[in-house]
């Protein structure tokens, strides 16, 4: 207790305003109260990097590991079977039912398919392989998710500007770009889009703009959504809501749009761009998001019914988002869930398994990036933390709803825990952004409704096309639990009206902190991946 | 009366260092280490001995592209200190990812890549081993190093040391015992390839982009762990010799050859335990399924193809590395003919023709080396750069040993010089070395004549003690070969790993036998006349 108190002393006196790092915040032993961690031992001989998780109905679960394997593991027996082999750099699985499976591997789109029933795959039929490939190594497939109509949506990584093009190539091939060394690149089609493919393995182009799309997935009510990776033109990482035809930003890929043209102008970009709908502040929320999933377990994972859940490479910690919808189109709050041991590094996919659990896996690259690898499950214990539920714009300010009820008896300390800071990040084509023209959240007034479980905020000021960051330190229930994740941060796309932020944005008069770029001042900029 | 032994005892330490380290200096009172970044993540050396209470200066040389600090901890504090810099979160790079504690030792701040750094500090007193650790994000958990304090501590063989990084484990490259179909990326072959291993040994690189076979080896299958451990752009290597490269004709066509082919890729399925390879050329259905022949040691690939409108056929090299027969059709000089019923199902035989294809051969398309910069353009395809075009040095290391050419064999290579040499630098060579091989002392160096400035093919025929040159196809010179160390390895364009060939190395080649003037005049011919060109599939 008296190192936590430490290091939340630390954290306070942390940088001028009050940017405090979610990494301290919720300790690792306030997080087992809640959900416990176990790990899954991997197949016997095989390396335990694994980068796609799926369920059967029945409860056993599918899972792709980068050996190029797929296995099906019986948690009640705890024994694991091949399905199948010899794939390359599988990136997400999908089962369809016992005997169908449908894993993205970096060339193809492949339905495996045990027709004999003896519980391994002996067909390996290509859906689609039309993608091109340069073999540069940033061209992952990402998968996988399905819509109700039976297509498949992946999402294909760029390549990047620290890696080549292979002398041969599949498909189309468009050249290193201008800058080769500096940026992620579109040699190939569809690089740095998400396609959707038929049932028959028709590949329809469906948006362009992304990075390292690595997290691709369909919630219940069919909206496709995508994390990107911060670098260059992502200024952090970011989570979009995918609409047919539109661009999320980052200008590599439009070289195969229709109307591509070369030289755009960066005002043109931005206003040509979709914003994400959920900003994930570098280095404070997430670094490097993967696969999101959805809480479908009616409560069996605790308070978060419906809510997305998405893992982090960089580190050991599952984060939350929360969906808001305003003027039509949605926008998203999200903060830690859990955070730290024993949950390792290089989560990459999550998934819940019908028992109401929720299964993320790692995935290393001992000699590129290096982490930690396996499977690991979260379970609830069935204790209630004191979490923000929800987060709702309104007119003047938020609503935030609680998990349980705010300890009422002491509303001035209640009051004085909603703080923080505004801020946003710049679109341009360096690598990462620093938070920009940072502003203190003025809030004027908190009332406590819903027997205290909701927070209504009044803010001196709301400003579209920001990120409102609170830290809620402070915030107690009435049962004596302090908050345990207290670092939530809306994505203010738009006011309840609609009014987005007019482009090109006015001069900062707030500072601006962190360059983004995770490197020390003044070294010379590099693409970290 | 104690004075002696601990005397003794330093000494014979302090000769440890030197022999197994190579320490530079040490002495009781101030001892230099000299650490540098290796690739993959590692320092080296892994493992170092200081007396309790030394003035320590360590330098450190980043020759890696990733930037790189290192800290001293206290033992076994190392995971605590690199998740502590990890969760110094956005606050990490102004810190140098040191975090504030009192498990920090010393701490040296990040070197960039190309960078050298120094740190001084004064051993701890107590023995003990000290991790040293670079806690850049994600570093840590393999970029480590051990301290060891301590006046004639007992270190456990380096393979053995718990406090070093184990070695990275390899992929096996056990004997296969069934046919076993692998999808990685394979040098000399589209990005969508897939390895064919069967039992015996034999095995080739299938095409799933252009739906053909590539190449064939023999005595092994592949060691895919580059691929499976690097970020992804690392080749699979072939485990064997490869004795047999198609041309481009030599594959499946339907009907009218002069059309461009049309091929679609169709996936893989196993039949009584025999994994096939499904595609479509030319509108007609094809199922492949590799084999042998009954003794194993034949290459034996059986199509069915169905749906054929036009006739089936397949041009061979009638020089390249395999006589191929076929089990139906009929043959027209290389060209082989089937009607649609003899292609339902026929077989075809790769038999090797002993020496056509060299020990080794390098294309320089695909090279093991990362990086941010495509390699230049070669005669044929792409060109080597030694010494690297990303201003790190890249040493191409043929693992192929001196004596296995030294009595009859064949190195060539196409060189071209660079108009002029960067002066003043180790790299530029006082020679130009397009074949080395210097260990144990005795040199053994073919160079380029310095007065190459456009492609030139050179030639080197080692016959019964005489050394032969050809340049453009045509002898030059001859000589005895100079006394040499036969278990030297053979490096390309370089000379140990300081001197480097100032120009580009294309199209190598290794034979294990002395090749004619006639057929080393027709190898510089063929290559001469393929233009370098970028080229895509479909």
């Amino acid at each position: 207790m008296k190192r936590l108190l430490a290091r939340f002393s630390r954290a306070l006196r942390g940088p001028g305003l009050g940017i405090a790092l979610a990494a301290t915040l919720a300790s690792a032993a306030e997080a087992n109260r809640y959900y416990r961690v176990e790990n899954i031992a991997s197949p016997p001989g095989v390396d335990g990097g694994c980068n796609g998780l799926s369920f059967l109905p029945d409860g056993r679960v599918v899972a792709a590991f980068d050996a190029g394997q797929v296995w099906i593991y019986t948690p009640a027996t705890k024994e694991w079977k091949r399905f199948a082999e010899g794939l390359h750099t599988p990136m997400g699985v999908l089962a369809l039912n016992d005997h169908e499976i449908v894993v993205s591997q970096r060339p193809e789109l492949t339905r495996l398919v045990d027709t004999d029933g003896d519980g391994t795959a002996d067909e390996y039929r290509t859906i689609c392989d039309s993608w091109g490939l340069s073999g540069n190594y940033h061209e992952f497939a990402y998968g996988l998710a399905r819509d109700k109509a039976g297509n498949f949506y992946v999402a294909l990584g760029s390549a990047s500007g620290g890696g080549v093009s292979r002398y041969e190539t599949r498909g189309d091939y468009k050249g290193a770009g201008p800058t080769p060394g500096s940026g992620h690149y579109s040699p190939s089609p569809y690089r740095g889009w998400v396609v959707r493919i038929s049932p028959e393995g028709k590949l329809t182009p469906v948006a362009a703009g992304f990075r390292q799309p690595a997290g691709i997935n369909i919630d219940p009510e069919g909206r496709v959504f995508v994390t990107d990776n911060q670098g260059d033109w992502i200024g952090t990482s970011k989570l979009h809501h995918i609409v047919d035809g539109r661009f999320y930003g980052h200008p590599a890929s439009l070289v195969w749009r229709d109307d591509y043209r070369p030289n755009r102008s960066l005002l043109e970009l931005d206003q040509l761009r979709t914003e994400a709908v959920a900003l994930l502040p570098h280095a404070i929320l997430a670094n490097s998001p993967g696969q999101p999933s959805f809480d479908t377990t009616d409560g069996k994972f605790g308070p978060f019914a419906g809510q997305m859940f998405v893992p982090d490479y960089v580190t050991p910690r599952i984060f939350r988002v929360m969906i808001d919808e305003v003027a039509g189109e949605l926008q998203c709050a999200a903060t830690t869930f859990f955070d730290g041991a024993p949950l390792r590094t290089s989560n990459v996919r999550t998934a819940f398994a019908p028992d109401g659990s929720l299964w993320s896996c790692q995935s290393e690259r001992k000699l590129g990036w290096p982490g930690a690898s396996g499977i690991q499950r979260m379970v609830w214990n069935g204790v209630t933390p004191l979490d923000v539920h929800s987060v709702r714009l309104t007119a003047q300010g938020f609503v935030f709803t609680f998990t349980k009820t705010l300890d009422l008896s002491a509303q001035a300390e209640l009051t004085a825990a909603f703080k923080g800071v505004s801020y946003y990040y710049q679109y341009h084509g360096d690598y990462g952004s620093p938070r920009t023209d940072i502003h203190p959240i003025t809030v004027n007034n908190v009332t406590f409704g819903d027997d205290g479980r909701a927070a209504t905020l009044e803010l001196s000021e709301l400003q579209p096309g920001y990120i409102y960051q609170f830290d809620l330190r402070g915030l107690r229930a009435a049962d004596g639990e302090l908050i345990a994740n207290p670092l939530v941060c809306y994505t203010l796309n738009r006011l309840v009206d609609g009014t987005k932020v007019s482009l090109p944005r006015p001069s900062p008069t707030g500072d601006s902190q962190g360059t983004g770029k995770d490197k020390p001042p003044g070294a010379k900029m590099r693409d970290v991946d | 009366m104690a004075a002696l032994p601990l005397r003794a005892l330093f000494l014979r330490g302090a000769f440890a260092i030197a022999l197994t380290l190579g320490v530079a200096s040490a002495s009781a009172a101030e001892v230099k280490i000299a650490l540098s970044a290796a690739s993959g993540l590692k320092f080296e050396p892994a493992r170092f001995v200081v007396e309790p209470g030394a003035k320590v200066t360590v330098t450190f040389n980043n020759p890696d592209d990733m930037m790189h600090n290192l800290v001293v901890v206290r033992p076994g504090a190392r995971l605590a200190v690199v998740e502590a810099a990890l969760a110094l979160g956005e606050q990490g790079p102004a810190r140098n990812f040191v975090p504030e504690s009192d498990r920090v030792i010393a701490a040296m701040p990040v070197v960039t890549p190309g960078g050298k750094g120094q740190l001084s500090f004064t051993a701890p007193t107590e023995e003990g081993v000290y991790p040293y650790v670079c806690t850049f994000p994600g570093h840590g958990y393999v970029m480590f190093g051990a301290m060891y304090v301590g006046r004639a501590p007992q270190l456990p063989p380096l393979a053995e040391d718990p406090h070093v990084p184990p070695p990275v484990v390899a992929a096996s490259t056990e004997a296969l015992s069934r046919t076993t179909l692998v999808r990685t990326f394979l040098p000399d072959c589209g990005p969508a390839a897939i390895a064919v291993g069967l039992p015996g040994g034999l095995a080739y690189a299938f095409d799933a982009g252009q739906c053909r076979l590539r190449y064939a080896w023999r005595d092994g299958f592949i060691d895919n762990s580059s691929q499976l451990l690097g970020k992804g752009d690392q080749f699979a290597t072939v485990q064997g010799r490869v004795f047999y490269r198609a041309t481009a004709g030599a594959r499946l066509r339907v009907g009218d050859v002069t059309r461009p082919v049309a091929t679609q890729w169709k996936g893989t399925r196993i039949v009584a335990g025999n994994p096939q390879l499904l595609y479509r050329i030319d509108g007609a259905d094809i199922v492949e399924t590799p084999g042998t022949t009954a003794n194993g040691k034949t290459l034996a690939i059986t199509y069915e193809v169905t749906g054929a409108t036009g006739p089936v056929s397949f041009a061979a090299d009638p020089e390249g590395g395999a006589k191929i027969t076929s089990t139906a059709g009929t043959w027209t000089g290389p060209l082989l003919t089937l009607t649609p019923e003899e292609a339902r199902r026929f077989t075809l035989t790769f038999t090797e023709r002993e020496g056509v294809e060299p020990l080794a051969y390098w294309s320089m398309n695909d090279l093991p080396f990362g990086g941010r910069k495509d390699p230049l353009p070669g005669v044929v395809g792409r060109a080597f750069t030694p010494g690297g075009n990303l201003g790190r040095w890249e040493v191409l290391d043929t693992g192929i040993k001196l004596g296995a050419v030294l009595h009859s064999g064949t190195l060539m290579s196409w060189v071209k010089l660079d108009p002029a040499p960067a002066q003043g630098t180790s790299r530029a060579a006082p020679t130009a070395p397009v074949f080395s091989a210097d260990e144990g002392g005795r040199a053994f160096i073919v160079a380029a004549p310095q007065t190459l400035s456009r492609w030139q093919h050179i030639a080197t025929v080692l016959r019964h003690g005489t050394l032969t040159l050809y340049v453009d196809g045509k002898e030059t010179a001859s000589r005895p070969v100079p006394p040499t160390d036969p278990e030297a390895t053979i490096r390309l364009g370089s000379l140990g790993k300081k001197v480097f060939l100032s120009g580009l190395l294309d199209e190598v080649r290794i034979y294990d036998r002395a090749l004619s003037a006639d057929e080393i005049a027709a190898i510089q011919q063929r290559e001469k006349s393929q233009a370098p060109a970028k080229i895509a599939v479909r």
